[in-house]
């Protein structure tokens, strides 16, 4: 038993140089057009009110450690807003234009992440206040915002959206991919908060050299499962046709023969075929 | 998740009602038309595994703050049930989240699936579709009743004070339903998936402030805050003795319902037929809404809590006293299956006790306490941990909690000295410290020594620098006296239990250096029970009782039987109880002085009052 994944040679293979060129600009209006920017802005406002309200209610009670549970609060809008963005009400459609199938993804997410940087910049600039003003109420030296590590577990969350949301439109459930992928990051960094491997460290200021390590620790892990999750939805959004196909070499290669000629390429049936 | 096959439930259930009576006869059939698309969509929600993981969460968290840990006594080892049962509709958050995103779904899946038109060509009506969708609140309401039940089960298995209150379980339900009805309506004007999710992290994020009672950031004002689904008052419910409970107010099973037909009137509002009907019970459901919110927001009533004020105070006033194998247990009547748990511990006592007038001992149950906190008292600001200024009732209380452990006359009707217990009792691997605690309150009763402290004010100057001042209330300390020793044998004996808690109470490492007017004295300090100071005998009255263990029990009875009374003098030494028993008499090691000091900016050490040789 042999495994074989096939790709059709694509259209665009027949199109040359020039029309590529202004075939993409096309694309990028189009795709930025087609792009589902509202649950996105609606993902990063909500986020940015949730930094806000971290912000007015900074001081008397909130503490450091609660603003990291804030922010990181904060970003769950976000991710949810990015397990949108990969959805395309008119695949079917989108299939058939003469462009590499992780062309539109790669371009909706190349747009999506000048916003989610906008929105991140914004939030850690509005945490950081918060953060000085909780330590000037604690009596407590000042700290920075550990952005990077934070903007390292944003990132990771955002990616494991994107890969569960590509990895569920090659599925019968791609009208609900957007909600499960958001749903199911969200339940990942619950269940990850519970799980005794300190991926959220809490203290932000005053740290002892043990809790740096475990930052940056942590940070790692996070940006090496934001690399894995990226890996994974980029993958899955390389071809959503492609399918792993059981090639019964001893007892199906007469009927192979009878169907093709000497190993010539079979596409699926639901797949695009040869230009 | 509810997008499955879409189209089954409308056209099965036409197919079905127009197979037997044909469509000329639909109208007629709307009703079942309904009720087939209701409990088709009602059975997907049950499956929806987000009602699902909704449910799967409530139960851990039911679990989480329920169960009973062995931690130390006096932590509290047992459940009210007047705050368990608002705890329990607390945790069926998670589920109305998981209610409100599948209700979500299952209203806009008509569009999501781009059916919208298919649909219009069906005989059923839109509105008898959302009707549907309403009715299918069912499914997740039937979990949550089968949750609610499994709850109390549980709970009631473990060691639980008093009766849930099946009007605030109902409370529940009413919780799934909002979420569930919310849901359609989302559904039915914004049908984004994205909406459910942003409306459900918001309302998460709100009620995760409200149900936490200690670190919440936010802090409302009064009844504010029950103007949002559901608040977990914990703070002010596990320190009331259920006589009087607050919270939550009656008034907000009204908010909810007409939340719920708010929410209901939105969903059916685009595809009403009669949009007057609908309009009129909006208004109906806004007049409730509105009235129940006004209602809540005056908060608790002076007049309730002068009542929970007085059930504190005047103990007496609302106790129950049951007299078991001759002693009287007063308690609050929630705290009646305790009785004989404390029963066991005082009759330990009493057994070995020679020619002991049981009739003369009055158990107590007192109220220490403190729930004059937010939001029963109000918060100083909105971010502010601390209540504002106290009441005059609160003044009060905390008073009278304060004498309980000074004046032995405080309360008419008790023992004298008192013994009081209170809500605290152990369970499991802390029931040996709970009735050691009761064993010693009751073995001072029988020995004469004294149950209550003296109150001093000290202004102390620490050696290096800086003062420390404040109130203490100091227990005497039996120096060399016969009866200490007595008094820790009768309550190590009390029961097994007890005898394994005290093995541990009177370890080496439990010696303390106590300065007894220009002395210092080695020390062991045995809590009693509730407010009671306890016993702080010598480490050589402590020794002794250990010795006394050993023996037989009936030769250290007949022993202290001979001369009981002059054994219970201050006059009767240790050293005579131990020449009397023919055992030698253990040694008082020397006790060096522990007076806190400071060096440098930092002070080491807490600074205790020197107390008295009890007369």
């Amino acid at each position: 038993m042999r495994l074989t994944a096939e790709r059709p040679v694509a259209a665009h293979v027949a199109a040359d140089t020039n029309h590529r060129r202004c075939a993409k600009a096309a694309l990028t209006g189009h795709v930025a057009r087609l792009t589902p920017w509202g649950p996105l802005l609606a993902g990063c406002l909500a986020g940015i009110g949730v930094t806000l309200a971290l912000r007015i209610f900074a001081g008397q009670s909130e503490s450091a450690a609660a603003l990291g549970v804030g922010v990181r609060a904060s970003f769950l809008p976000l991710t949810a807003g990015v397990a949108f963005l990969l959805h395309d009400p008119a695949r079917q459609l989108t299939g058939a234009l003469p462009a590499r199938a992780w062309l539109t993804p790669a371009m909706r997410a190349g747009l999506a992440l000048l916003v989610l940087c906008g929105s991140c910049t914004l939030q850690f600039a509005v945490a950081a206040g918060a953060l000085a003003v909780d330590l000037r109420a604690a009596g407590q030296p000042s700290a920075g915002l550990p952005w990077l590590a934070l903007a390292g577990e944003l990132a990771a969350w955002c990616a494991v959206a994107l890969a569960l949301a590509a990895g569920l439109e090659r599925t019968r459930w791609q009208n609900l991919a957007g909600v499960i992928a958001a749903m199911g990051a969200m339940a990942m960094v619950g269940a990850l908060a519970r799980a005794p491997f300190h991926l959220f460290s809490a203290t932000i200021a005053d740290m002892t050299r043990a809790q740096q390590q475990q930052w940056t620790l942590a940070w790692q892990l996070w940006v090496a499962a934001g690399i894995a999750a990226g890996c994974a939805a980029a993958w899955a959004v390389g071809d959503p046709w492609r399918r792993a196909r059981v090639q019964i070499v001893r007892h199906v290669q007469p009927i192979l023969g009878r169907a093709g000629t000497n190993g010539a390429t079979q596409t699926d049936q639901r797949g695009r075929g040869p230009a | 998740m509810t997008g499955g096959s879409a189209l089954n439930a409308p056209s099965r259930a036409v197919g079905d009602a127009s197979a037997g009576r044909g469509l000329a006869n639909l109208r007629g059939t709307g009703r079942s038309v309904l009720m087939l698309a209701g409990w088709r969509e009602a059975r997907w929600l049950m499956r929806s595994p987000l009602v699902l993981g909704g449910l799967a969460v409530s139960v851990w968290l039911v679990w989480l703050n329920n169960r009973i840990r062995p931690g130390d006594f006096p932590e509290p080892a047992t459940i009210f049930w007047w705050a368990a049962d608002v705890n329990v509709v607390a945790c069926l958050l998670p589920t109305t989240g998981g209610a409100l995103l599948a209700a979500q779904l299952a209203a806009g899946r008509s569009r999501r699936d781009g059916m919208e038109h298919l649909y219009r060509t069906y005989p059923a009506s839109a509105a008898t579709r959302s009707g549907a969708h309403l009715l299918s609140l069912a499914g997740p309401l039937i979990l949550a009743v089968v949750f609610i039940v499994a709850a109390v089960a549980w709970v009631a298995a473990q060691p639980a004070i008093g009766q849930p209150r099946w009007w605030v379980l109902a409370a529940g339900l009413l919780l799934v339903a909002l979420g569930g009805v919310l849901g359609t309506a989302l559904g039915s004007w914004l049908r984004h998936p994205m909406t459910g999710i942003l409306v459900a992290l918001a309302l998460g994020l709100i009620e995760i402030d409200l149900v936490l009672t200690y670190s919440n950031p936010i802090h409302l004002a009064g009844g504010i805050e029950w103007l949002f689904p559901w608040v977990d008052t914990a703070g002010v419910l596990t320190a009331l003795p259920g006589l009087t409970v607050p919270y939550p107010p009656p008034a907000h099973l009204a908010e909810l319902a007409g939340l719920i037909a708010l929410a209901g009137v939105a969903a059916l509002w685009p595809v009403a037929a009669s949009r007057r009907a609908v309009a009129t019970i909006a208004v109906a459901a806004l007049a409730i809404t509105g009235w129940s919110g006004w209602d809540q927001v005056q908060g608790v009533s002076t007049k309730t809590q002068a009542a929970m004020a007085s059930q504190v105070i005047l103990p007496g006033s609302v106790q129950r006293c049951q007299l078991i194998d001759g002693v009287r247990y007063c308690y609050y009547p929630a705290f009646a299956p305790l009785a004989r748990q404390w029963a066991d511990a005082v009759d330990g006592v009493l057994a070995r006790v020679p020619g002991a007038a049981r009739t003369a001992l009055t158990v107590r149950q007192v109220w220490d306490g403190n729930f004059f906190v937010p939001p029963l008292l109000a918060p100083t600001g909105l971010t502010s941990n601390g209540g504002g200024a106290p009441s005059k009732l609160a003044t009060t209380v905390s008073n009278f909690q304060g004498a309980l452990s000074k004046d032995p006359r405080l309360i008419i009707g008790s023992s004298m000295p008192p013994v009081y217990t209170d809500a605290n009792w152990g369970t499991g691997s802390t029931l040996g410290a709970a009735q050691l605690a009761l064993a010693i309150s009751a073995a001072e009763w029988a020995t004469g020594l004294p149950t209550t402290g003296r109150a001093v004010s000290y202004n102390y100057a620490i050696p290096g620098g800086g003062s420390t001042s404040g109130t203490a209330v100091l227990a005497c300390v039996p120096v060399g006296q016969a009866r200490a020793a007595i008094a820790a044998w009768l309550a190590a004996g009390a029961t097994p239990a007890a005898r394994s808690a005290f093995v541990s109470s009177a370890a080496p490492g439990a010696v303390v250096s106590t300065q007894v007017g220009r002395d210092w004295v080695a020390t062991v300090q045995l809590a009693g029970s509730g407010p009671s100071v306890g016993l702080n005998a010598t480490v050589q009255a402590v020794a002794l009782a250990r010795r006394m263990l050993r023996l037989p029990a009936r030769q250290v009875e007949s022993v202290l039987a001979r001369r009981w009374e002059s054994w219970l003098r201050p006059a009767a030494t240790t050293a005579e109880l131990a020449s009397a028993l023919a055992v030698p008499l253990p040694r008082q090691p020397v006790a060096r002085p522990s007076l806190p000091y400071t060096r440098g900016s930092a002070t080491y050490g807490i600074y205790t009052p020197p107390t008295q040789t009890c007369g």
